[in-house]
């Protein structure tokens, strides 16, 4: 049985002179909840709608739920990035029309469709047009037409884009619900801690390139930054007498000072050595936040690339 | 039930029960039908005004008085309208069935007869001179007459029988009527006094005047048509122009639905790209799938039009005994060629609803195209009038002309070689078949794509891409 819910393998996909997605391998196991992250124009959008089989792409193969996206579209809830409703027809009709093409043919539509406005706090609008809602509650109703077929994998282009913190915190915990009752989940964004929040696992791509693919525990191992904080109840920097301590500075704006650490030190034994030395407000391990990995990676990325040219340029000469 | 299907009704019901096309497509001919009821309803009950009043006549001979007594009388003006109701009524009947051309009289076409009461008094008024004319007429203004008639001798004389140098015996008489005087009276006088100069004439000729008067009417022409193919038919000039109408009318049909129902599916695929839904049903359906539905939807539409137009045309050709002129196998082409122009017509308007935002772009890439599909409607004279003719027989092989140069052939008169037909049909049918596959490649990419409107070129690169 397969275990992984999508398969990208050497994928390609060029619009005209421009290489939107190049040589991209990607494993979304089942029941896994992934970010797909990546700067504006990294492909992800590309790459969404080559998952979904709308559009094709040019070199390399693509398997979804053990097959191709068309014959598992029923299995499949999708949110695109454009988000859009019929502007006349009413929300219940809409949704109805919606679950109707996914495959429900359940004799209680209706009921349930009400009972799932009330879930997502929409509880009147079953009767109004759609162009009576306000963005937010159309984007809440655009959500609801991608699960209300119950899929197996959810694909969700940039979710919460221009939700309000409160309804962003609601499809938060719709999408955990989901994560939890086995859905597999994959959702695009480019505000990362949102899916610092809830992802185990994490894509980055850039200029249509995979640079990055690990669970969430393996990105902080990889990018630790080995650094510890203290903050002392005085104006004096901890002791650089401690073993295991590179260099210290102060950070600025702030009491704080960064310990760097030796490469193989113990950075518990460390942290326990800094707060026995004198009275400390705070002692942590510093960890770097996605945001910081992702400027990080998408700058070796960039130096990497000029790198590249710079060597081909050399080789010309 | 299958995903196409649901986009199919649902496109359907969209567009039919809106009120715009009920009101514009379902309305119209129940309007006419209502309009034509109407009129025959007022035709029946409306009364025409009595009749009754004295002619004054002025006359010296006296001959035309005494005759115009005659052909007023009361009981003979009845008569003489009964006898006309009836020879229309056989007229209409000898029409409808293709027989008989027009019967007429001698100086006038046959005239719908007055249905109203007629009572009218002759007088003999002396005025023979200008002034008392001038009198005369003054009376007739105020009332005192309902009309005044001048005969003079040359009126009545009958020097220019037999002259060979002027074979032409008309001349004229002086009618002064009242302004209010309804214009069925006033052809009512003209024929009666025009009747009694007739008679005196043919009483100074020592002819009897009924049978002289009798004589006058045209004999009823039976004419008979000899077509080419050898075959002998009789038909009237109604039935000859109806035969010239039922090609024009079945293009007619296969062009007003098409285009219609086209330009609603033009109009939704816009609107759910300018309402960005696009991708959302893109998620549930293929594309192919998603406009495959929208053109089968539309279809049912234009199949509803064509069906509702053809049904009225139908029975009025029916209640009209006209029906025959109609080949039942013209019907079966009449569906055939509908289909094939609306595929290829949907096909290229679902190609451009997808690659435009907004209706303003849309029409500059349909201009071009409306211009080639006006190309039909401006040569079906010159294919009536020549069925299998270079243009006719050109325009059958040309797509997007094929399904309406065919139809304006096979139902006009002269028959077209059979072969052409099926080879028309199975390459028609070749062309449906590619314009909708690259109509599918264009609305697969078109679909997703916003911002300025494609060039030829581009759509040509879209095709490519997909």
């Amino acid at each position: 049985m397969n275990e992984n819910a999508i398969n990208l393998k050497k994928v390609n996909k060029l619009f005209g002179s421009t290489h939107a997605v190049r040589d991209l391998d990607l494993t979304v196991p089942k029941g896994s909840l992934c970010g797909f992250l990546g700067p504006n124009g990294a492909g992800k959008t590309t790459t969404i709608r080559m998952i979904m089989s709308i559009i094709y792409p040019d070199h390399g193969s693509i398997e979804v739920l053990g097959g191709n996206a068309l014959s598992s579209k029923d299995r499949i809830g999708y949110l695109p990035e454009e988000r859009g409703l019929y502007r006349k027809m009413r929300v219940g009709d809409f949704l109805e029309y919606m679950a109707t093409l996914k495959g429900i043919t359940r004799p209680d539509l209706r009921t349930y469709i009400k009972g799932w406005l009330k879930r997502i706090d929409l509880p009147d609008v079953f009767s109004k047009k759609c162009e009576e809602l306000s963005k937010g509650m159309q984007q809440k109703i655009q959500f609801l037409t991608s699960i209300l077929h119950e899929p197996e994998l959810l694909i969700l282009d940039e979710p919460f884009s221009g939700l309000d913190p409160v309804n962003t915190e609601l499809l938060n915990k719709l999408i955990r619900e989901l994560s939890q009752q086995g859905t597999t989940i994959i959702f695009s964004t480019h505000v990362l801690h949102q899916a610092e929040q809830i992802c185990d696992r994490i894509f980055l791509i850039n200029k249509g390139v995979k640079i990055l693919d690990a669970t969430l525990e393996q990105i902080r191992e990889r990018f630790d930054p080995r650094t510890i904080l203290a903050e002392p109840f005085d104006d004096n920097p901890p002791s650089n007498n401690i073993p295991g301590i590179k260099s210290s500075r102060k950070l600025p704006h702030s009491a704080a000072y960064e310990l760097e650490i030796d490469i193989g030190a113990n950075p518990q034994i460390i942290m326990q050595c800094v707060l026995s030395e004198k009275p400390m407000r705070s002692v942590e391990l510093r960890r770097l936040s996605l945001d910081e990995v992702f400027i990080q990676v998408v700058q070796q990325d960039v130096g990497k690339e000029a790198a590249e040219l710079a060597r081909e340029e050399l080789s010309l000469v | 039930m299958s995903k196409t299907i649901i986009i199919a009704w649902r496109e359907f019901k969209l567009t039919v029960f809106r009120k715009v096309f009920i009101l514009g497509v379902l309305g119209i001919p129940v309007l006419i039908v209502g309009v034509m009821i109407l009129a025959g309803y007022m035709m029946v009950q409306h009364e025409e005004p009595p009749l009754v009043g004295t002619i004054a006549i002025v006359d010296s001979t006296g001959e035309v008085v005494k005759a115009a007594k005659i052909e007023f009388d009361a009981e003979r003006i009845r008569r003489d309208q009964q006898l006309q109701l009836k020879q229309m009524q056989e007229q209409s009947l000898d029409a409808m069935k293709g027989g008989v051309a027009s019967p007429g009289n001698i100086g006038s076409m046959p005239q719908m007869p007055t249905r109203g009461d007629v009572d009218i008094t002759v007088e003999s008024i002396d005025a023979s001179n200008e002034q008392l004319v001038s009198e005369l007429n003054d009376r007739v203004r105020v009332g005192d007459f309902i009309a005044a008639v001048i005969i003079t001798p040359e009126t009545i004389s009958t020097a220019k029988i037999g002259d060979e140098n002027s074979g032409d015996v008309r001349s004229t008489f002086d009618l002064s009527v009242g302004e209010e005087l309804d214009s069925d009276h006033v052809g009512l006088i003209e024929r009666r006094i025009g009747a009694a100069v007739v008679r005196v004439r043919a009483e100074r000729a020592g002819y009897d005047p009924d049978v002289a008067i009798a004589m006058l009417k045209y004999p009823t022409a039976k004419t008979t048509r000899t077509l080419k193919d050898g075959e002998d038919a009789s038909e009237s000039k109604v039935v000859r122009k109806l035969k010239q109408m039922i090609p024009l009318v079945f293009m007619m049909l296969i062009w007003m639905g098409t285009m219609v129902s086209s330009q609603h599916l033009m109009m939704s695929t816009i609107e759910e790209k300018s309402n960005r839904v696009m991708e959302v049903l893109l998620s549930a359906v293929s594309p192919l799938q998603l406009m495959t539905g929208k053109i089968l939807g539309h279809g049912g539409v234009g199949l509803l039009i064509v069906g509702i137009y053809s049904s009225v045309a139908i029975a009025g050709l029916i209640a009209s005994s006209f029906f025959h002129l109609i080949d039942p196998m013209d019907l079966v082409y009449l569906a055939v060629f509908y289909f094939m122009a609306y595929f290829m017509i949907a096909s290229i308007m679902a190609a451009v609803g997808s690659a435009v935002s907004d209706i303003r772009e849309a029409n500059t890439l349909v201009t071009p195209i409306m211009m080639i599909l006006m190309i039909p409607l401006m040569l079906w004279m010159p294919i009536i009038q020549d069925p299998n003719g270079t243009i006719a027989t050109a325009f059958s092989f040309i797509p997007p002309a094929i399904p309406f140069a065919m139809i304006l052939r096979l139902a006009a008169e002269e028959a077209v070689p059979l072969w052409q037909i099926p080879v028309s049909i199975i390459w028609g049918y070749f062309c449906v078949f590619a314009m909708i596959w690259l109509a599918a490649k264009i609305f697969r990419v078109g679909v997703l794509m916003y911002g300025k409107p494609p060039s030829p070129l581009q759509l040509i690169k879209w095709i490519r891409y997909s």
